[in-house]
C-alpha cells in the first residue's frame, strides 16, 4: 500500500487537493490500485471539501481518498501514515520552511512545482517534481522499486535541507543586511 | 546611529508558520552575532505560539497597532501605540541598526509612518500564491531608493521585475535565501 498524505486545512488559498485527486485518477487508470490519498486538516470551507469529494466521486477513486477532518500533529499521526509520503508544493525548485520541517520529522517527502511558468527549473532531483504528472510518475517508479526510490529521496531530501545551512559568505551577507554599513 | 546593535523586526503574526520560522531563524541568528533583536507585532493582540518562545529567550515582543490610536479605550494600550509611532517616525534612526518588515503584506502597516535609512522589505511570497499571478502590492511600496526588497527566491526577482519593471523598482532588490541559524 503506497500511503501518500497532504498536510493542510481545507480552505479556498490551497489548491493541491484536486491536484491529489487527479493523481489518484491517473494512477488507477494505469492498474496502480494499492495506494491511499489522505488529507490531513481541518475543514475550514466546506464547499472545497464537497468539491474535492464530488471530484473523487466523478472519476471513481473515491474509496482511494479519506480525510482526517481535523488537524492532527504529525506526532501523533500513526506509523503506517508517517511512514507513508508527505507532498508539499513548491515554487520551482525552492523550497519553504513548511518543507524543512517535514524533513527533520524524518517524513519522506515530496515536492511539486505548482506554477508552470518554472516547470524548467526542476529537472535534476527525485524529490522535486516539475508538476503533478511528475508526482504520478514518481509513484509508478515507487510502485515497481519501493525500496531504491525511498532510499533515493531520503537522501535528496537531506540535500535539501544541508541547503539551508549558511556557509561563511552568506553569513556576511546576512550581517550585512542586519548590521548595513558595518560589515562592509 | 551606526553603531547601534539593536534591530527591529516587525511583523503581524507569531502562529506557527513560514514567515514565522522566518524572524525566529534571524533572532536566533542575530543573537549568535551579539546583535539584539526586538520585535513589534502590528494589530494583533493574541498570544501565539512565538511568544512563549520569545520570552523565554529574553527577546523583547511588542504588540500594538499605529492606526486609530484615538479609537482605543485603555490609556495604557493608547500611550504605547502613541510611543511607538512617535518612535518610528522621528526616533527609529538612532535606535536600530535596521528595520526589517517581514512580508510585503505588512508595509502597508508602516509606510509613512516609519522613518528609517536602513528598511528592509522582506518579500516571503511567490506570485503565484495570488490570483492571476500578480502581486497586490502598488509600486510605491518600492519607490525609494534607499530601501532594500528582500527576496529569499530567485524566482521572485523575476516576478517582480515582470509586474513592476525596472523603472518602478527604485529600491534595491537583493536575494538571500531561507535559512536555517544552527
Amino acid at each position: 500500500m503506497i500511503q501518500i498524505n497532504l498536510v493542510s486545512r481545507i480552505d479556498t488559498d490551497k489548491n493541491a487537493f484536486l491536484d491529489l485527486v487527479y493523481a489518484g485518477y491517473k494512477l488507477k487508470e494505469s492498474g496502480i490500485t494499492g495506494f491511499q490519498i489522505l488529507f490531513i486538516g481541518a475543514v475550514y470551507n466546506t464547499g472545497i471539501y464537497q468539491n474535492i469529494l464530488q471530484m473523487a466521486k466523478l472519476l471513481g477513486v473515491s474509496h482511494h481518498i479519506s480525510f482526517t477532518l481535523k488537524s492532527i500533529p504529525i506526532n501523533q499521526l500513526s506509523p503506517e501514515i508517517k511512514n507513508g509520503y508527505f507532498v508539499i508544493q513548491s515554487v520551482g525548485d525552492f523550497i519553504g520552511y513548511a518543507g524543512i520541517e517535514s524533513i527533520d520529522m524524518g517524513l519522506k517527502t515530496i515536492y511539486y512545482n505548482a506554477d508552470e511558468h518554472f516547470n524548467s527549473y526542476c529537472a535534476d532531483q527525485i524529490n522535486i517534481c516539475r508538476d503533478i504528472d511528475g508526482v504520478i510518475s514518481l509513484i509508478k517508479l515507487i510502485d515497481k522499486e519501493k525500496e531504491t526510490v525511498d532510499e533515493q529521496i531520503t537522501a535528496a531530501n537531506l540535500e535539501v535541507k544541508k541547503a539551508f545551512y549558511l556557509e561563511a559568505s552568506e553569513k556576511h551577507n546576512l550581517l550585512s543586511l542586519l548590521l548595513p554599513g558595518t560589515t562592509e | 546611529m551606526a553603531s547601534s546593535n539593536k534591530i527591529l523586526i516587525i511583523g503581524n503574526l507569531l502562529r506557527i508558520g513560514g514567515a514565522e520560522k522566518l524572524i525566529y531563524e534571524i533572532v536566533c541568528f542575530a543573537r549568535a552575532n551579539a546583535i539584539q533583536p526586538e520585535i513589534l507585532i502590528l494589530d494583533n493582540y493574541e498570544k501565539e505560539h512565538y511568544d512563549e518562545v520569545y520570552a523565554r529567550m529574553g527577546v523583547r515582543v511588542t504588540r500594538t497597532r499605529l492606526d486609530n490610536i484615538k479609537h482605543f479605550r485603555a490609556p495604557l494600550k493608547m500611550l504605547r501605540s502613541l510611543i511607538w509611532l512617535i518612535k518610528l517616525k522621528f526616533f527609529s534612526g538612532s535606535g536600530y541598526a535596521s528595520v526589517h518588515v517581514i512580508g510585503l503584506y505588512n508595509v502597508y502597516r508602516v509606510i509613512g509612518k516609519l522613518k528609517h535609512p536602513k528598511r528592509f522589505f522582506w518579500n516571503v511570497n511567490n506570485a503565484i500564491q495570488f490570483p492571476d499571478r500578480k502581486y497586490p502590492y502598488p509600486a510605491e511600496y518600492f519607490a525609494n531608493t534607499d530601501d532594500t526588497i528582500v527576496c529569499i527566491n530567485r524566482f521572485q526577482l523575476i516576478e517582480m521585475n515582470e509586474q513592476y519593471g525596472a523603472v518602478a523598482l527604485k529600491a534595491k532588490l537583493s536575494l538571500f535565501k531561507l535559512f536555517i541559524a544552527e
